[in-house]
């Protein structure tokens, strides 16, 4: 607009009041010191920079001021002003694509001229289906986007990005995870998981009870994996990323040994997520640890276990 | 690259490594920087995952990362007190993801945590332990758990520790220990069986040896609660460890940790629980070295024995032991004999100490041995197993000395040794009862004594070793040979009873026994066996005499009683003629003396004494003649003072006949003819015949000696046996002309050995004896001889080359002129001396 030498024109900008949870994410940051080897390669299209964004849980309302600046003087011309609430789910592979699951557009004024800079009040009350992800192929992303259409100049735009987390409740059955499993003759073990569901900060806890030990065991370890799976169909892709290889035993055990196991986590690099089973028909998050017996020729052994994460709090 | 230079590099690339992430930690810490410190620490203490290292090695590897962790250890420390709860750090350290650093780190900030009295100590325990169940590698494991150990080692919540309450109690402190000892151990065992062929074993074993301090640290640990008193001991920790000992099946470290109890816990308690302990060592595996075991219990409980402690009276220590012994026989057929004697010798040394009265257990061990050693049957033992039962024979001398023989297994297993052995245990046995200084006061004693010692009392039947032949280089033997003859010959000292007739037959037995040794032995054995019977002879004289001096005043006493019987009687014939008749005064009454109490004369004679002596001393006669000739002498001066006439003389006449039939030897006679003048000069009871005939004849001998200056001084010495005595006395013998006579023979004599210039000194010396008569007044040395002599010296003296000997005889001449010119002066011989001419 500037180039006409009209000198500073209108912007548009958009202000949201602290969410109700009064969380924020960083969005960009490196995860963990650790992590900087391990962790999961850099989301495509995504900006490199840190930001702080509010967290609002699926029901939390979105609340929030446009505030549009004139320069001293000068007035505007549009042909309406309206804030949209998107909910979309982005996908990267497979020439990708994008599905809005969530769009609510608010008419913040009606088409007319400005002569002053003004505000307006905005307040979103609406349904979060998804908690926002940034996975390998799948990203989910909430943002608000208020736009001034104009006839012939461009339109003003802002968008500000939001972060939708799920706080679910202790689930009621929690089984522990209980097996035998061994080779004939070679290995047995009995490993026993306190629990099959677990928070994001919880710990898992469990042993390792040897029943048979004929192979020359150098170390056992416990892996975090995380799966996603993309598409439907015939067209699912899956994309496994090892969180974690955590030791759990140096050495051979004897028979009848037990080996404590416990795994903080926390301590897990990598952003832990909820599991999430199928969103929008688009994809699901699932989460296994899983069981490896090294052995001093490096074969593994190994028994993968699926374990649901569930978010007690923001963060 | 040699093995050894392999590990050097290893260890080398290790430690340097260390080093640096040891120096970027410390950086860390200075910065405040917790997560940046733990991941540096974790990269450091991930060098201990190594597997390439010996123990020795990895101990060392082990120290210098222990000396950086203590960086990290006081850094949690200092974080704390800064306000960070230890509980997160306590969760922070657990997201390292390798094993063996994050266990480490586990244990640096447990130590804090505890210290910081966030949670409390057994919680705290209970987790470490648990968790380091993750690190099995047995190396590994052990070092891990050492650091455990350690740090929690003033953490404890033992009785009386600050960390005792909230904290948890003493139980929670032991079972602790426990568990951490039992896993160790068992890791320590799965060491032996990393695989490997029969190559590796020694090597392994080897390596398990340097490592078994880390497991006993732990039983250090539990003996240095405070809280475990004995019946905790007695209930739970010994069991417990016990289980795991038995449990493990391995012999090393059933031997170790066995030897580790006995040395870690009190005596107090090994004495509570010794039982258990002992029905443990039935069970340990076949190869566990039992008897060092066992030996060191009894070490330490005969040790406690003979402190300040007492094994108290209801526990019957030596059944147990026995018990033990016997199960152990029992069960294992392969023990070999050697190794059988000495579990025997060891509990009997146990018996020996803490028994010290009980000599029936000393009996039951010899006897043991002997059923053993009589059982195996073969011809002779092998040389362990007879140094086995030489050592068995010898301990309880020591303690028992000559009690030994009343045990009746002792000499029976005697038997089983060779002479040689038999002769070493004699001479302990012999040493030991000099020692002891008690007195061998009875025949039986004295027998048994010496068919014990029969090696060295007389030579074998069948070898002829023993005494060493004369002509033999091996001066040892002879040393020794003389040695034991000498101890032999000190027990005669022993052999005291009080009652003479016993001491007779004692001494006549030993005689028995000491004349069968030959004549290499009795020159050592007799003669103190003469001096005992002389001086039995006294006293079985002065008994003679008291037996007759009570006699005599019996009959004095049984006299008196007939008077007084006699008077009464008068009396009462009195009485009867004249009722009126009234007795002067009471009569005595005697009381004799009660029978028993009356002293009786022995039943051995002191003449019988000395034909006892005068036997031995002929015995040695001909293989001793000098020897005997003295004991002859003796025996004379000792039959003289018991006024023996006839024996003293037939004494006398024996050595005579010795002189005369086996002294060749100048010096040998010249030195018999002093002790026989001396002899003769003590004795003063001869019959005056007898006694002409004996001082004439040593007179002859003197005169016939080859030397001429020999000659000369005898002859002199011999006047003196022609005036014995002074003439009031009733036994004097008083010959002045025979004095004179061999004066005058001796000056003869002396004037013939002008040539060596001895002469002067022989007048002088006479001059001295002339000068011995003059004051004695012998009516035939008159004042002539003297001035005589005196001008024959002067006038030789000076003629005299100057020299050592001639200063020696003028000091002596001076010395004799200066006498004379006192005596000159004194009052009483002024008169006598006033006509010798200096």
């Amino acid at each position: 607009m500037s180039i006409f030498g009209f000198g500073a024109s209108a912007s548009l900008n958009l202000t949201l009041s602290p969410p109700p949870s009064g969380e924020f994410k960083d969005i960009g940051k490196p995860n963990t010191v650790s992590s900087t080897k391990d962790g999961p390669p850099p989301l495509a299209n995504d900006s490199p920079e840190v930001r702080k964004v509010p967290i609002y849980t699926g029901t939390d309302k979105v609340e929030g001021t446009l505030s549009l600046t004139l320069p001293q003087g000068k007035k505007l011309d549009h042909l309406g002003i309206k804030v949209e609430l998107i909910g979309r789910v982005e996908m990267f592979y497979d020439r990708g694509g994008v599905h809005d699951f969530t769009s609510l557009v608010k008419e913040v004024d009606a088409p007319g001229t400005i002569y002053d800079s003004k505000e307006y009040p905005l307040s979103f009350d609406f349904e979060k289906p998804y908690e926002s992800y940034r996975g390998l192929n799948v990203r989910v992303r909430y943002f608000l986007r208020a736009t001034l259409s104009r006839n012939y100049s461009g339109n003003l735009t802002a968008e500000k990005e939001i972060c939708v987390q799920h706080i679910t409740n202790e689930p009621e059955i929690n089984n522990s995870i209980k097996m035998e499993v061994g080779i004939e003759d070679c290995l047995h073990i009995e490993f026993e998981y306190e629990r099959q569901k677990y928070g994001l900060t919880d710990v898992i806890v469990g042993k390792i009870f040897f029943l048979l030990v004929r192979i020359k065991i150098k170390h056992m370890e416990l892996a975090v994996i995380r799966r996603e799976s993309a598409g439907s169909g015939q067209n699912i892709y899956n994309e496994s990323e090892t969180l974690i290889k955590y030791e759990i035993m140096d050495g051979a055990p004897v028979r009848g040994e037990c080996i404590p196991v416990r795994l903080f986590l926390k301590g897990v690099p990598g952003e832990l997520t909820p599991t999430y089973r199928n969103v929008g028909n688009r994809f699901s998050l699932k989460y296994y640890i899983n069981l490896v017996l090294v052995d001093e020729e490096d074969r593994r052994y190994f028994k993968q276990q699926e374990v649901t994460l569930w978010r007690k709090v923001l963060g | 690259m040699s093995a050894q230079e392999e590990q050097i590099k290893y260890l080398t690339e290790a430690t340097k490594k260390v080093k640096e992430h040891a120096f970027y930690m410390k950086r860390a810490i200075d910065a405040n920087d917790l997560d940046t410190t733990l991941s540096l620490a974790a990269d450091m203490l991930r060098e201990l995952k190594t597997s390439l290292l010996t123990p020795r090695n990895y101990y060392e590897l082990y120290m210098s990362v222990l000396d950086s962790l203590r960086h990290v250890e006081d850094f949690f420390a200092s974080l704390n007190a800064a306000g960070t709860p230890v509980v997160e750090i306590y969760e922070k350290v657990q997201h390292c993801a390798n094993v063996v650093p994050r266990l480490y780190l586990l244990i640096a900030v447990g130590g804090v945590y505890i210290k910081s009295g966030e949670a409390p100590a057994k919680d705290i325990l209970k987790d470490l332990i648990e968790m380091v169940k993750c690190v099995q590698y047995p190396t590994r494991g052990l070092f891990l758990r050492n650091y455990l150990s350690q740090t929690s080692r003033d953490k404890l919540p033992d009785t009386g520790s600050e960390y005792e309450g909230v904290g948890g109690n003493v139980k929670d402190a032991y079972e602790f220990v426990l568990q951490n000892f039992s896993e160790m151990n068992r890791l320590w065992v799965r060491l032996q069986h990393m695989g490997g062929d029969k190559s590796t074993r020694k090597k392994r074993e080897k390596e398990r040896q340097d490592l078994k301090i880390l497991v006993g640290t732990n039983l250090v640990r539990l003996s240095q609660l405070q809280g475990v008193d004995t019946d905790c001991y007695r209930d739970v920790i010994l069991p417990e460890i016990l289980k795991n000992v038995v449990e493990c099946k391995d012999t090393i470290s059933q031997g170790y940790l066995m030897d580790c109890v006995i040395q870690v816990f009190p005596d107090e308690f090994h004495l509570a629980t010794l039982e258990t302990f002992l029905t443990t060592c039935t069970k340990l595996k076949e190869k566990v070295n039992i008897r060092t075991i066992l030996q060191s219990m009894m070490n330490r409980l005969s040790l406690f024995g003979e402190g300040e402690g007492r094994i108290p009276p209801d526990l019957d220590a030596f059944r147990l032991f026995n018990d033990c012994i016997t199960k152990i026989l029992e069960e294992r057929s392969n023990l070999d004999l050697a190794e059988i004697l000495r579990l025997q010798t060891s509990l009997m040394q146990f018996a020996l100490k803490c028994y010290p009265g009980r000599l029936d257990y000393v009996n039951y061990c010899l006897g043991m041995c002997a059923s053993v050693l009589s059982a195996t049957k073969s011809e002779s033992l092998d040389e362990t197993s007879v140094a086995e039962v030489e050592e068995l024979l010898s301990i309880p001398l020591s303690s028992l000395a000559l009690q030994v023989l009343d045990l009746q297994q002792y000499s029976e297993l005697l038997t089983y040794l060779p002479y040689e052995n038999r002769r070493q245990v004699a001479t302990i046995l012999v040493r030991s009862t000099l020692f002891s200084g008690g007195s061998l006061d009875s025949v039986e004693k004295l027998e048994k004594l010496f068919k014990a010692i029969t090696p060295l009392i007389k030579d074998d039947e069948k070898e002829s070793s023993g005494a060493p032949e004369k002509d033999e280089a091996d001066e040892a033997a002879l040393a020794e040979f003389k040695e034991e003859q000498t101890l032999v010959a000190r027990l005669v000292h022993m052999m005291k009873s009080p009652d003479t007739d016993v001491q007779f037959k004692i001494l006549s037995m030993t005689r028995k026994h000491f004349g069968q040794g030959g004549v290499k032995r009795i020159g050592h054995t007799l003669p103190p066996l003469v001096f005992a019977g002389l001086k039995l002879a006294h006293k079985v004289k002065k008994r003679e005499l008291d037996a007759v001096k009570v006699q005599n005043k019996l009959k004095a006493l049984k006299e008196k009683q007939e008077k007084i019987e006699q008077e009464r009687k008068e009396r009462q014939a009195k009485k009867a003629a004249d009722p009126e008749y009234e007795p002067p005064g009471p009569l005595e009454d005697i009381v004799m003396p009660d029978e028993s109490a009356i002293p009786k004369p022995p039943a051995t004679s002191c003449r019988k004494v000395f034909q006892f002596l005068h036997e031995i001393v002929t015995a040695m006669a001909v293989s001793y003649p000098d020897l005997s000739l003295k004991l002859f002498l003796q025996s004379a001066v000792a039959a003289d003072n018991c006024k023996f006439k006839a024996i003293a003389y037939e004494f006398m006449s024996q050595a005579f006949i010795l002189y005369e039939d086996e002294l060749t030897d100048s010096k040998a006679q010249l030195r018999a003819l002093v002790l026989m003048v001396g002899t003769l000069l003590s004795c003063s009871n001869f019959e005056k015949d007898d006694y002409d005939a004996l001082i004439t004849k040593t007179t002859q001998y003197a005169a016939k000696l080859l030397k001429k200056p020999d000659q000369c001084r005898m002859v002199t010495l011999c006047s003196h046996l022609f005036f014995v005595g002074s003439a009031e006395d009733a036994n004097h013998y008083h010959d002045p002309k025979r004095v004179l006579e061999c004066l005058q023979r001796a000056l003869k004599i002396a004037d013939g050995c002008m040539a060596s210039s001895a002469h002067v000194h022989l007048f002088v010396e006479i001059l001295n004896h002339y000068l011995y008569y003059f004051e004695l007044h012998n009516p035939l040395i008159a004042d002539k001889y003297l001035t005589g002599l005196i001008a024959l010296i002067n006038e030789h003296i000076d003629s005299m080359d100057h020299g050592e000997q001639r200063t020696e005889v003028e000091g002596m001449y001076r010395n004799t002129l200066r006498h004379i010119a006192r005596k000159k002066e004194e009052e009483e011989t002024k008169e006598k001396f006033k006509s010798i001419v200096v």
